[in-house]
Order: C-alpha cells, then structure tokens, then sequence
C-alpha cells in the first residue's frame, strides 16, 4: 500500500469524474434531443434511486453484522416522508431507527 | 403544476428558484452529507490516509459512494489504474445525471456551464429535477455548494474526532444517505404502479448483479439503472409535457 500514490490516484479520478460531469453540460442544443432521449432522462431518476437504495443500504451495514437494520431506516425514512416534505426528518428519523436496532443485544 | 409554477416565478419578489430557495432545498443533504462524510474520514484514517489525501478526495472528486468504493480498493492492495477505472465506471451515471440537470437549469452566462457541472450529485440532482419548470444558475449553485461545504466538513470531522464515536452511531449514520435517497424516491413511487415496478426493477437488477455476479458495483449499478428505465420505458404512459419539459 505505501507504494500507491494516493494524490495520483484522486487528481486522475478528479479529472475522470470532472469530464464525465461537464460533457452533458457543454452540449446546448437539448431541443434536437429526440422525444425518446428526453423520456429516458425523465425516468432514469426513479431507476437510479432504486438501485442505489439496494442493495448498498444493506451492504453499508455488513459490518455490524446486521445488515436487516437497514429495512427499519428505510422503513422509517418512507413513512416520515410520506406525511413531510421536508426531507430533514426522514434522515434524522432513518438515522434514530437504525441506531436503536444497532443497540439491542 | 406548470401555470402555477410561472406564476410563483413572476408574481414574487423572493425569487421561488433562487440561491436561498437552493439552500433551503439543499438542507436536507447537507445534514445527510455531514454525517455520512463522518464516515468517510474516519475509514479513510483507518485506513491510514493522511488528513490531506483524505480531504482531497472530498474536495477534488466529491463523489460519495466511490470515495467509499475507493477505500475498499486500496485496503485490498488495488493498483491506480484499477482505482481510476472503477471510479470512473461507477460515476458514469452523472452522464445522464448532468444531462438531466443541464436540461433543468436556465444558464445565462457561459461560464455557468463548466461551474454547475462540477458539484452534480446522486442527491442534488434528485432535488433539482424535482423541482416542476426550470431552476435559475443560483439555485443549481446553491444546491451544489452547500452540500459540497457539508461533505468537506464531515470528512475533516471524521479524520479529526471520528474515533470518538461509538460504533453503533457511525454505523447508523451511513443510514442517513439511504434515507435521503428514499424520501426522494417516494414522491415518483406514488406516481402509480408502473413507477413502483420501474424502481423494484432497478433494485432488483442491481441487488442481484451485484451480490451473485462478478460485475464489480459500478457495471452492476449502470445495467440496473439501463434496464429499469427500460422497463419503465415500456410501462409508463407518456406525459402530455414531455416535450415541453426539454424545451
């Protein structure tokens, strides 16, 4: 490990990352996009939430060894979000269930 | 929603999509990325970065689940171009992320383009496409900066005090990123049943891809999204302003 260049490693990932944002942003004529592109940029976000909640949700807890917490989180964000639109309270509440199922013996 | 959109737009002084309007949307992430940021600068001391390697890649490349992915990668011995390459397959999805927010945002100067692009995230992409009619450039700024401000500061927190935490907490806090994602997926979940069946299949895709495959996350996670678009592609009925919405 000493003799991986962390620096090296996150200027090239920087750029990498940096490049990958940019280019949809220099492009300027949306208008000629066809109808189909745009209805898949309308969806992708429901798609992307999806698999970005699962399984990492899960697999963020895999160290405590119990993984199944994470439902209780979700669970919890879902429900407090359901009845809020300010999205402070689901966090905090999905970061207050999951301590407490994280305490039980 | 759209006629009473333009008239919030025109009939208040306070700017509805301005700077403060983006702060107050960004709220919510920047708590959530405080504290998962926690997380981060904590592994990354256990893993022995330095405090300047640490911030950097919260600075530099702001990206939350590949920071992560990154010191999994150098805990198991990975060589650079590994690290850059998973970094970049894993990111690839703010190509249609940017894309979604480039379309949203009304730039009035050239330079607003290679400034915005910076800062799109999971998160801030979610609230910004959220928004029904289009965002001004100090609301996309402010929806960048602040959670930005909040991921700098949680990893600086994490390296300096994040021993000190118990355990269970830094596990629950983790907890908040999921979160965030949830309360921003419930308001398309309520869409009806071809919405539902567009994220389940995402998730499904990519739980399985990820778990039983050799894909690695980043390919697992862009075929997932691929393919529940598609499937919500093929189920959802068109909008009557889809396209209006590019326009």
């Amino acid at each position: 490990m000493s003799e991986l260049n962390i620096m090296a490693v996150v200027f090239s990932a920087a750029v990498v990352n940096y490049l990958i944002r940019v280019t949809p942003f220099l492009m300027t004529n949306w208008e000629k996009v066809p109808l189909v592109v745009r209805r898949f940029l309308t969806i992708m976000p429901t798609a992307a939430l999806g698999a970005l909640i699962f399984p990492g949700a899960f697999t963020s807890l895999a160290e405590t060894g119990r993984p199944w917490a994470a439902l209780g989180g979700l669970g919890a964000a879902a429900l407090t979000a359901h009845f809020s639109k300010n999205l402070i309270i689901p966090v905090a509440a999905a970061v207050l269930t999951t301590w407490a199922i994280l305490q039980f013996p | 929603m759209t006629a009473k959109d333009i008239t919030d737009l025109s009939g208040s002084s306070l700017s509805p999509r301005g700077f403060h309007r983006g702060l107050k949307d960004a709220l919510p992430i920047i708590f959530g990325y405080f504290s998962a940021s926690i997380a981060f600068g904590l592994l990354a001391r256990s893993s022995s970065l330095t405090l300047w390697e640490t911030q950097s890649f919260s600075l530099f490349t702001y990206t939350g689940a590949a920071q992560f992915m990154a010191l999994n990668l150098i805990n198991a011995g990975a060589s650079g171009p590994q690290i850059v390459l998973s970094y970049g397959l894993l990111n690839l999805r703010y190509l249609l992320m940017s894309a979604a927010v480039a379309k949203k945002v009304d730039i009035t100067r050239i330079f607003q383009r290679p400034l915005l692009a910076f800062g799109v995230t999971d998160e801030n992409f979610a609230v910004t496409t959220g928004n029904e009619g289009q965002v001004t450039p100090a609301y996309q700024g402010a929806v960048e900066l602040g959670p930005w401000i909040g991921w700098n500061l949680g990893t600086l927190s994490g390296w300096l005090f994040g021993s000190v935490l118990p355990a269970s907490l830094s596990a629950a806090m983790v907890a908040s990123l999921y979160a965030l994602f949830m309360a921003l997926l419930l308001p398309d979940l309520k869409k009806g049943l071809p919405w539902i069946i567009t994220a389940a299949s995402a998730a499904a895709a990519n739980t399985v891809l990820e778990l039983w495959s050799s894909l690695g996350s980043g390919w697992s996670f862009i075929i997932a999204m691929m393919a529940g678009t598609i499937v919500g592609m093929l189920i959802i009925p068109a909008a009557p302003d889809d396209r209006k919405a590019a326009a």
